[in-house]
C-alpha cells in the first residue's frame, strides 16, 4: 500500500502541474508500480485463453456503457497521428501496471487475511481513490463502479490477466473513440 | 463459489456503471483512467493561434444532441447540447470563437487563457438561448492549470456570472452548465472577492450524488458477500 502510495506521489511530482496529460509521469508511474509488485513477490503467470476472452469482454461493457450514455450524436475512431501513436502503448502500460499491482499484489494480500469481499473493496475503493487527482471528485462514483468490475473479473477469472485486459480496452476507448 | 459471487458482483458493477453514467453531467470524463494527450495551450494572438469552431444543423422537429468543439487537443473549448435544446424551426448555427477579453474583469478572479464567444443563431440571424431552463448547455474550457480548480463563468455584455463547474480531467478542462449563450472564460480564483461560486451541476448538488452513489455501491457488494457467507454456513 505504501509503494502504491509512493508511487502516486512520484508521478504527481513528475508530471506537474497537469499531471494527467503528463506522459513521462505516466511511465514513471507505471514502472514504480511494476518495481513494487516484483519486489512484493509478483511473478506473470501463464495466460490463459479464457482470462483473455473475459477481459476482452469486460473491456467491451466498460467502452460501451460509456457509448450507450454518451450524449452525443455519433462517435468516430480517431485519426492516427504521433501523438496518439506514442499514447497508446503508454497507456496500456499504465493499466496493466495498475493491475499487477491492484488486483495482483494487493488484492491477493488482503484476501489471504480478509476474504474476497475485503480484497474486491479495498481495491475498488483504492483505484477509486488514486485518480481523483487526476480526473477530480466527479470521477469517484464512476471509477468505484469501474473497479468493482474489475475486481468481479479477478474473482470470476482468478488471476490478473483478465481485469489488465479490460482495463486497457477501457482506457484506449477514453483517446481511440471521439 | 468463489466464481459466482464473481459474477454478482460483476452484475452489480455493470448495473453502477449505468446509474453512474446515468447520473453524471454531460461532459464528464469518457475515460476511466489512462493518459490524456494534452499539446500545449493556443493563446489568442499568438502562433499558433487558438481555432474557432461553426456547425450548422439543419431544420427540424426537435434540435439533435450536438457537439461542438474546436480543434486542438483536447479541444479548448467545447460546447454539449442535449436534444431540444434550441429552437429548431430554422436551421441553428453553433459557432465557438475566441475574442480578446472585455473591459470588464472578472470580480472573483484572473481570467486563465482565451475567452471565447459561443453562439447559436437561427437562419434570420438572431440570436438563441436555450428554450428553458431544463435544458443547459456545457461549455467545456480548457485552464492552464487545475490547481486552484478554476471557474467557467458567463459574461453577458456587462457582468460576469460564475457557472457551476466541474473538473473534466484531461489538460486541466473544466465544464460549467449554462442556461444562456455568451462569452465563456476559466477564470482562477485570486483577487477580486466576488460571490463564491455554485458547485455542482444539473441542480443536484453532486457531492450528494457521489455520496450516494459510493454509498450504495458499498451496501450492496456487503450485502452480496454476507448472503453468500450466511449461505456457506448454513451448508
Amino acid at each position: 500500500m505504501a509503494g502504491i502510495v509512493a508511487a502516486a506521489v512520484l508521478r504527481a511530482a513528475v508530471g506537474a502541474p497537469d499531471t494527467a496529460a503528463s506522459m513521462p509521469a505516466g511511465v514513471v508511474f507505471a514502472l514504480a508500480l511494476l518495481v513494487v509488485a516484483i519486489a512484493a513477490g509478483w511473478r506473470p503467470g501463464r495466460p490463459r485463453v479464457a482470462a483473455a476472452g473475459l477481459g476482452v469482454v469486460g473491456g467491451g461493457v466498460l467502452a460501451g456503457a460509456w457509448l450507450l450514455s454518451h450524449g452525443s450524436p455519433g462517435v468516430q475512431v480517431a485519426p492516427l497521428n504521433a501523438g496518439l501513436a506514442l499514447w497508446t502503448p503508454i497507456v496500456a502500460l499504465v493499466a496493466i501496471a495498475e493491475e499487477v499491482v491492484l488486483r495482483g499484489v494487493l488484492f491477493d494480500a488482503v484476501r489471504s487475511g480478509f476474504g474476497d469481499g475485503a480484497a474486491l473493496l479495498v481495491t475498488a475503493l483504492l483505484f477509486a481513490v488514486m485518480h481523483v487527482p487526476l480526473y477530480g471528485i466527479g470521477s469517484l462514483p464512476l471509477d468505484l463502479a469501474v473497479g468493482l468490475l474489475l475486481g468481479g473479473l479477478r474473482i470470476v477469472s482468478g488471476g490478473v490477466l483478465a481485469p489488465a485486459v479490460a482495463h486497457v480496452i477501457a482506457d484506449l476507448a477514453g483517446g481511440w473513440l471521439l | 463459489m468463489t466464481a459466482r459471487r464473481g459474477w454478482g458482483v460483476i452484475l452489480v458493477s455493470v448495473i453502477a456503471l449505468t446509474l453512474v453514467w446515468r447520473f453524471l453531467p454531460a461532459g464528464s470524463p469518457p475515460i476511466y483512467d489512462g493518459q490524456c494527450i494534452a499539446n500545449p495551450y493556443e493563446t489568442l494572438g499568438g502562433s499558433p493561434a487558438p481555432r474557432a469552431a461553426t456547425m450548422t444543423y439543419p431544420k427540424a422537429a426537435a434540435f439533435p444532441p450536438a457537439e461542438v468543439y474546436t480543434a486542438e487537443t483536447p479541444p479548448q473549448a467545447q460546447i454539449l447540447i442535449e436534444a431540444g435544446t434550441f429552437d429548431s424551426s430554422t436551421a441553428v448555427t453553433v459557432s465557438i470563437t475566441p475574442v480578446a477579453p472585455p473591459s470588464v474583469r472578472p470580480p472573483s478572479g484572473t481570467i486563465e487563457g482565451n475567452v471565447y464567444r459561443i453562439t447559436a443563431v437561427n437562419a434570420a440571424g438572431a440570436q438563441l438561448d436555450p428554450l428553458s431552463r431544463a435544458n443547459p448547455v456545457y461549455i467545456i474550457l480548457r485552464a492552464l492549470a487545475s490547481s486552484p480548480a478554476p471557474t467557467i463563468e458567463l459574461f453577458n455584455g456587462t457582468s460576469w456570472t460564475p457557472l457551476a463547474t466541474l473538473n473534466s480531467g484531461c489538460g486541466n478542462t473544466f465544464e460549467g452548465t449554462s442556461t444562456r449563450m455568451g462569452d465563456f472564460a476559466a477564470v482562477r480564483p485570486g483577487s477580486g472577492g466576488g460571490p463564491p461560486p455554485p458547485s455542482g451541476g444539473g441542480g443536484i448538488p453532486i457531492a450528494a450524488i457521489i455520496g450516494g452513489l459510493a454509498l450504495l455501491l458499498i451496501i450492496v457488494v456487503v450485502v452480496l458477500f454476507s448472503l453468500d457467507r450466511r449461505r456457506n454456513a448454513a451448508r
